[in-house]
């Protein structure tokens, strides 16, 4: 400490001795301060998991860096064995893709535990969108970055419909909610998994940065194998268009070995794919051949988005995968009433879908509910981070004019926690 | 403590957290959100990069989440608790031969009770300084922290050399002022 202290005239004894003691233990405020700034947020995270879920669910940190860089055949920085380490290494077969890189399973809550409210965001007109059905969509250009399970988002009809109610039912005092794991967990993995040469990349979308690796290259001209992922959601699309034209195929998987190849599939990437609920199974539009089988977030109920939905082939091979990160954490919110979110809708605030008109059909209608129901969809946080929210999900039957006189199913999604 | 109606420093966590954290791993989360920065900086003291120290810090948490039903708060105050963990990490680390910035002859001086009670005291000095109005912090950094002379002070904060002086002072005042109100006894 360079020595003119004594140029500050008129301390107190006891203020000179504070003097000093700022002098001595400077270096040590410097070390912490550098320290705390250099902390890793994905560290900070990835830790916390560790700690409050337990070892079971999340692995060591340390752990998963060391994996991560076995699965992309970089030298690990310090190839030291810790205790911790070596009984995680253990517990994973040779063959194994682990389930402790579940940094993706769905929390479970022990009995009896009350259930902490959580700060969940109020759904978008967009998220709302996002999850009603697509619409059939013609790609003409396949890329890492789009999904053909889900190329965009649901659209709202055009016309104006009437709606009417003649009963709603009481709605909770609190609904569910859900955080999903953070994008940095979905980033490592897969890549070593799925076989892919990376040549990893950024790529850019309207609103997101995705990571990409595919085999051959950006401007490969071999048939499109690539695995992208979100680092703003964690969203995760798998192609595989090597084998997609299944020349000698002479009928799709059954259901059982559809969903068992499914099943296999997620347990390699991570996944607990033997836990996760099956949602749907059922043959892609436009390829008789492709089963699609889709899985939903256990412990969650319905939602309008499955966590994972891949197409396969009659030779067992996954050619699409379209998946999103597991809850880490669940919570409460406060509800509304059913009925003010139905006069959400019935005044037109809240988009509606009609099924089976084209987009553009903007003739007016009449409906009436039929039914109702809480459904889950997705919604950014506004400080980052997905989360799993509740809506009310009301459903009926329309007539709309112009249109031949079969009825239509209408539906409708509005925000169930309070604004 | 007793105190004028402000914000008491606050260096540990609060008592009834840390009885949670005995059985609860949501309120041990909140625990490791308050020390991770503090057991951070030790471990990174004395480690060659910031995965080592990532590490250290993790077995160190680990260890006290496995331990923290023995913690009894009458003796040590929580901080010291975890950061012997830390210490006893450390040098375990260094034993086994997992060399870290440690020459052979401190190997048993590490992380010793003067390294704890140095790192405590220089965090809790530390926090007190950010209490500070934001030109006094700033003197205090710069003058401190960044051991600059007066007329280095001075043209960086845009003052003349009395005015930083000046200035440096009511910082000392105010800080010595702090201090007293939250424990008369520290001197």
């Amino acid at each position: 400490m360079n020595n003119d202290e004594r140029d500050i005239e008129r301390l107190s004894s006891a203020e000179t001795d504070l003097s000093h003691r700022l002098v001595r233990l400077s270096p040590l405020i410097r070390e912490q301060q550098a320290a705390e700034m250099e902390i890793d947020q994905a560290f900070y995270r990835n830790l916390r998991a560790h700690l409050v879920l337990g070892d079971e669910r999340v692995p060591h940190p340390g752990f998963a860096r060391e994996l991560r860089a076995r699965l992309m055949q970089e030298t690990a920085a310090r190839p030291v064995a810790k205790p911790l380490r070596q009984r995680l290494l253990l517990k994973i077969g040779a063959g194994t893709i682990p389930l402790l890189i579940g940094l993706l399973l769905t929390l479970l809550l022990p009995r009896g535990s009350t259930v902490p409210t959580m700060m969940a965001p109020y759904p978008t007109r967009a998220d709302l969108l996002f999850s009603f059905p697509v619409p059939r969509t013609v790609i003409e250009h396949v890329t890492s970055i789009i999904s053909v399970v889900h190329p965009r988002s649901g659209v709202a009809y055009s016309g104006h419909l009437q709606l009417t109610a003649s009963h709603l039912p009481n709605g909770p005092a609190t609904l569910s909610a859900y955080r999903l794991a953070a994008p940095s967990h979905m980033v490592p993995f897969g890549r070593g998994v799925l076989g892919i040469r990376a040549h990893v990349r950024h790529a850019f979308s309207s609103s997101q940065v995705w990571e990409v690796a595919a085999d051959g290259g950006v401007s490969s001209r071999k048939p499109l194998h690539s695995l992208a992922v979100s680092l703003a959601t964690g969203e995760l699309i798998y192609h595989d268009r090597r084998n997609f034209m299944l020349p000698r195929a002479v009928g799709p998987l059954s259901r059982p070995q559809a969903i068992a190849v499914a099943r296999r599939w997620l347990i390699e990437l991570g996944w607990p794919g033997d836990r996760m609920p099956l949602s749907h199974v059922q043959s892609v539009h436009g390829h008789s051949m492709v089963r699609e089988v889709a899985f939903g977030w256990m412990g969650v109920g319905q939602a309008a988005t499955a966590e994972a939905t891949l197409w396969i082939t009659p030779d067992r091979s996954v050619i699409e995968a379209w998946v999103w990160p597991a809850v880490v954490k669940r919570g409460l919110i406060h509800a509304r009433s059913v009925s003010a979110a139905w006069t959400d809708v019935r005044t037109g605030r809240l988009p509606v879908a009609v099924a089976g008109l084209p987009p553009d059909v903007r003739a007016d209608g009449v409906g009436v509910i039929r039914h109702t129901n809480v459904v889950s969809i997705l919604s950014p946080g506004h400080s980052g981070g997905l989360y799993l929210v509740p809506t009310y999900r009301f459903e009926g039957e329309a007539r709309i004019s112009g249109a031949n006189l079969s009825s239509r199913i209408w539906y409708s999604l509005a925000p169930s926690g309070q604004q | 403590m007793q105190g004028t109606g402000r914000t008491h420093v606050n260096v540990e966590a609060p008592a009834g957290l840390i009885d949670r954290a005995r059985a609860d791993r949501e309120a041990f989360g909140e625990i490791y959100d308050h020390y991770l920065p503090r057991v951070y900086g030790f471990c990174r003291k004395y480690s060659r990069t910031r995965e080592e120290a990532e590490d250290l810090t993790a077995e160190a948490f680990e260890r006290a989440l496995s331990g923290i039903s023995t913690y009894q708060d009458r003796k040590v105050p929580f901080s010291r608790w975890l950061l012997r963990i830390a210490h006893n990490v450390i040098l375990n680390h260094a034993r086994r031969g997992n060399r870290i910035t440690i020459p052979e002859d401190d190997l048993e001086m590490i992380g010793g009770d003067s390294d704890m009670g140095a790192w405590e005291e220089a965090w809790w000095l530390r926090l007190h300084v950010q209490r500070l109005p934001d030109d006094q912090q700033e003197v205090v950094r710069l003058r401190f922290y960044e051991d600059q002379r007066f007329r280095d002070v001075a043209a960086r904060m845009d003052r003349s050399e009395g005015a930083v002086k000046q200035l440096l002072r009511r910082a000392l005042q105010s800080l010595y002022l702090q201090i007293q109100q939250e424990d008369p006894a520290l001197e």
